[in-house]
């Protein structure tokens, strides 16, 4: 009888300690706070006026200690700051080569409106879009086509333009308008949060990025050449 | 008093079974100390545009290392080299380390004060950074070796550069080195002292180095005494 009491006691304190721990397991986990340094922003850029009509690709990259960087088509990098709030994404590069990239963002971190002013006197129409650092290759395997733009609004400098990009692990593509004739060996590239790319090659410099089946690509070889491609 | 006793009885049980079932989830650790040592050779604090950035740190993380995050950049806002890479391979999971690793420094850098960070983050995510500061300095008479390589034909090691040395070549030292096997070996043949330009080519027994990570490192001392330096990698 006792130790009928005993055991009970044991089973009351197992089972009530088992319970206060029980909250703790079975809560859900706190969501991860957003965290800047795991996305980047890929955004375009057009003069609003001018004889020259062209769209230029650029990306941001966040780091550390509010540090952040643009990457453009010059050989390196533009280093800024950022400020991040509940609505509002800026960097800023001050001094000679100042710039100001601003972006608006809703609840969901998404871009619904972006500015960017260099230090000249051209104004430009801007979009941004705000991407998670992928663990993949989202170009790997995929090919794309459309019209390349040359400078001259309304002019076609390439009509039919194929991007071709190599398999995973294989950071490399090739472009031409001939299919057929097309290496996707030719060119190796950097590869930007996962779905943007910048490459040095015989074509220039270009850079890329994909959104919703489509790449977005700036192409610097003396002038400027852009256009957008659709996945095929 | 019966009652009360059995009442005492569960209380205490309940306290300890609580303490015991709990205990891995109040486990805290400290965060993780890095004390930076060098940056630069002899922290000098001064690297030269193709030449490699020495780095040279201590990690001690209570809750193991997670990650070991390097952040270059120019010290002001503009455009600069910049360099950020998160290293787990070989640190992941240590309680204690020693950082060191050489950079290249890209022959196009921009001069200047640059920020370099190191951010250990250990497996818990508790985080510590630490800064320094150093100077990308151009000095076209730095000596330079260009085009450098290494590597590895069977037990056999090859290392190819081609040497720039304005102020004309004293002596190329290469070290092959892993925390496992270390051999330097000194050049001061007559056809290199004393050239501004040399193509160096050397054989290197490996046969008696353990299978592993290796830092090739490739010295160049001038007859005015300035040094190159510049790091090459490779896995026997």
């Amino acid at each position: 009888m006792r130790s009928t009491k005993k055991l009970s006691l044991f089973i009351i304190a197992g089972v009530l300690a088992l319970g206060g721990c029980k909250k703790e397991k079975t809560a859900p986990e706190p969501e991860k706070p957003f965290d800047i340094k795991e996305h980047f922003v890929a955004f375009t850029f057009t003069p609003k006026s001018g004889p020259s009509k062209y769209t230029v690709v650029s990306f941001i990259q966040f780091l550390e200690n509010n540090e952040a960087l643009q990457i453009g088509s010059s050989a390196t990098n533009a280093r800024g700051n950022y400020t991040l709030t509940k609505d509002s994404l800026i960097f800023e590069v001050t001094g000679g080569n100042g710039r100001t990239a601003r972006f608006s963002l809703d609840k969901d971190k998404k871009i619904t409106s972006a500015y960017y002013k260099a230090s000249g006197p051209l104004e430009y129409e801007t979009t941004g879009e705000l991407f998670p650092l992928a663990a993949s290759n989202q170009l790997a395997g995929k090919t794309f086509k459309g019209d390349e733009q040359g400078m001259t609004p309304g002019t076609i400098s390439r009509a039919g333009l194929i991007y071709s990009f190599n398999k995973a692990d294989i950071a490399t593509y090739g472009s031409g308008t001939d299919a057929a004739a097309i290496d996707n060996t030719t060119n190796s590239y950097t590869l930007f949060g996962g779905n943007g790319f910048k490459s040095t090659n015989s074509d220039g410099t270009e850079l890329g990025f994909i959104s919703n089946k489509k790449l977005t690509v700036f192409r610097l070889k003396s002038l400027y050449f852009s256009g957008k491609y659709d996945q095929q | 008093m019966k009652y009360r006793s059995n009442l005492a009885s569960i209380f205490g049980l309940f306290i300890i079974g609580f303490l015991f079932s709990c205990k891995k989830e109040n486990n805290g650790t400290l965060k993780p100390e890095v004390v930076i040592k060098e940056v630069g050779v002899g922290n000098s604090k001064i690297a030269y545009p193709g030449n490699s950035l020495h780095l040279d740190a201590d990690i001690t993380a209570p809750g193991k290392i997670g990650s070991i995050k390097l952040q270059i950049t120019l010290a002001s806002t503009n455009y600069g080299w910049d360099f950020v890479k998160t290293y787990t391979e070989g640190y992941a999971g240590a309680k204690n380390t020693n950082f060191h690793v050489d950079v290249e420094v890209p022959e196009n850098a921009t001069a200047g004060q640059y920020n370099l960070l190191l951010i250990v983050t250990d497996e818990q995510g508790e985080k510590t950074q630490k800064k320094a500061g150093f100077e990308i300095v151009k000095d076209a008479t730095l000596p330079v070796a260009n085009n450098a390589q290494a590597k590895l034909n069977g037990d056999m090691l090859n290392v190819t550069a081609n040497i720039s040395a304005p102020n004309k070549i004293a002596k190329i030292a290469i070290e092959v080195q892993s925390p496992a096997w270390t051999k330097a070996f000194d050049y001061t043949d007559a056809d290199l002292v004393g050239q501004t330009t040399y193509s160096i080519s050397k054989n290197i027994d490996m046969s008696q180095a353990p299978n592993g990570h290796y830092h090739v490192n490739i010295f160049i001392t001038d007859q005015a005494g300035k040094k190159g330096f510049r790091q090459l990698e490779l896995n026997k």
